[in-house]
């Protein structure tokens, strides 16, 4: 513990790049897969999916060093690791966001055009109000592993919270491993436990549903 | 008034209606009656024009349906169907004033609507905040009415609306029905394949077959052995 608190600046900076490099993604990839979910026509969600599944199968640090030569970006620096995150970020939240949308009730879908909503209306009033729960659930599994692979970005010279990992193995620093493995614990639970919450109350009909049940 | 004219509807190969002719009248509860897969929500659903014919047209005092657009028409029309459809992360007052709401009423107006109609269907005060799960079946089709009474139509469609309720509650349901139509002068059509109900509702009755065939229209007292062939007395129950 000592040296976590001998550290404590150093490891505020460490733990804001390694917000800022889980987050962004976190917000694209979010973003871009809610909007994919909801646009791709159910032919093509097999291929895609399967597609997405294969993304998911690369390991991070080859897809880290592997995006420079294919899109030209510099190897050192955290382009492509933002690049990187956000495709893995996409892939997991696609299937839980198609997840999501399909759980919305046919019956409020199929009555609320019958009266005259129209689609941007039944889109933000209806689907994705209804939607939120299994969203957010999504959210909560890819927000937790983003910022669990963040780390890996450390090897490729992104120094965020992971560096304590590499600096504490090559020093032979356990502290330091422990230290940078509480750090990232405790980042993703906060992140965890905010989703959580932001989850029921933004849903209060599901809460007063298991209060029924 | 309501008028089909020489409608037909198919949906790739399989003919749904052929042929269809029928006025429904203003004011009245016009019941259209046959088994499953005779076309008979297929034909409502043209009203509003979630379903468009495939030949023949379908007006609205005197205006093609096709005319208007079929968002704007919608707003106009009061829907209520079998599942009810509520939205379940709205509450009931919500639910309500969100559809007076969005067929454009202002916000006070929209609040005194549903305030007005859940009176009028008998929902109490005391279920406003509640969410659609925690209501019943039968008290969730009472909203279901209200909110297609609180755009202030003229014309109400009802498929099949108490279809899942329970038999003395959909009695109750069948009598205040009755009554709110001849208070607000509406027309309503309605789909169903229960007799009783078809015979208790209907001012116009409508007996269909297959692809929408008409086999009979009338008051319901005009129904009986004589006037009625073999199909329409199986259906009603008439010996």
């Amino acid at each position: 513990m000592n040296w976590f608190f001998n550290n404590f600046e150093f490891i505020a900076e460490l733990t804001r790049t390694h917000l800022f490099i889980s987050l962004v993604p976190s917000v694209i990839g979010a973003t871009l897969a809610i909007i994919a979910a909801r646009l791709i026509p159910q032919k093509y969600a097999g291929p895609v999916a399967g597609l997405m599944a294969t993304i998911y199968a690369i390991p991070s640090l080859a897809l880290f060093v592997a995006l420079p030569a294919i899109l030209g970006t510099p190897f050192i620096g955290p382009t492509n690791v933002l690049i990187a995150l956000t495709i893995y970020f996409f892939s997991s939240m696609f299937f839980s966001a198609r997840d999501a949308f399909s759980q919305v009730p046919d019956s409020a879908l199929s009555f609320s055009e019958a009266q005259g909503f129209n689609k941007l209306q039944r889109f933000a009033l209806v689907e994705l109000p209804l939607a939120m729960p299994g969203l957010i659930a999504g959210l909560r599994v890819a927000v937790a592993s983003t910022i669990s692979m963040a780390s890996i970005g450390a090897v490729v010279g992104v120094r965020n919270l992971g560096y304590l990992f590499l600096d504490g193995f090559q020093r032979k620093i356990s502290e330091e491993i422990v230290a940078g493995l509480i750090s990232i614990a405790l980042l993703a639970l906060a992140f965890d436990l905010g989703l959580w919450v932001l989850g029921r109350a933004i849903s209060p009909w599901k809460v007063s549903e298991r209060k029924n049940a | 008034m309501i008028e089909f004219k020489r409608v037909s509807k198919s949906f790739g190969t399989s003919i749904a209606v052929e042929d269809f002719s029928l006025e429904i009248p203003r004011g009245k509860i016009t019941v259209l009656m046959g088994l499953s897969g005779c076309g008979k929500t297929t034909l409502m659903r043209m009203i509003n024009a979630m379903v468009l014919p495939t030949s023949g047209q379908v007006f609205i005092d005197g205006v093609d349906v096709t005319a208007f657009d079929p968002v704007a028409l919608r707003r106009t029309i009061g829907y209520v169907m079998q599942e009810v459809g509520l939205l379940p992360h709205k509450t009931i007052f919500e639910n309500v004033s969100l559809i007076a709401r969005i067929s454009g009423q202002s916000k006070s107006e929209s609040v005194a609507s549903a305030a007005e109609m859940l009176s009028l269907v008998g929902i109490d005060e005391s279920y406003y905040k509640r969410f659609p799960a925690q209501l019943s079946g039968g008290q969730q089709q009472r909203v279901g009415v209200a909110r297609a009474l609180a755009i202030r139509p003229k014309v109400l469609l009802m498929d099949e609306p108490f279809g899942a309720v329970d038999p003395i509650i959909r009695e109750e349901l069948q009598d205040e029905l009755l009554s709110i139509q001849k208070q607000l002068g509406l027309t309503i059509l309605l789909v169903t394949h229960d007799r009783n109900e078809a015979l208790k509702l209907a001012d116009q009755l409508v007996v269909l077959s297959d692809r929408g065939h008409l086999e009979q229209v009338g008051a319901p007292s005009s129904f009986n052995a004589a006037s009625s062939n073999d199909f329409v007395k199986k259906l009603l129950g008439i010996s």
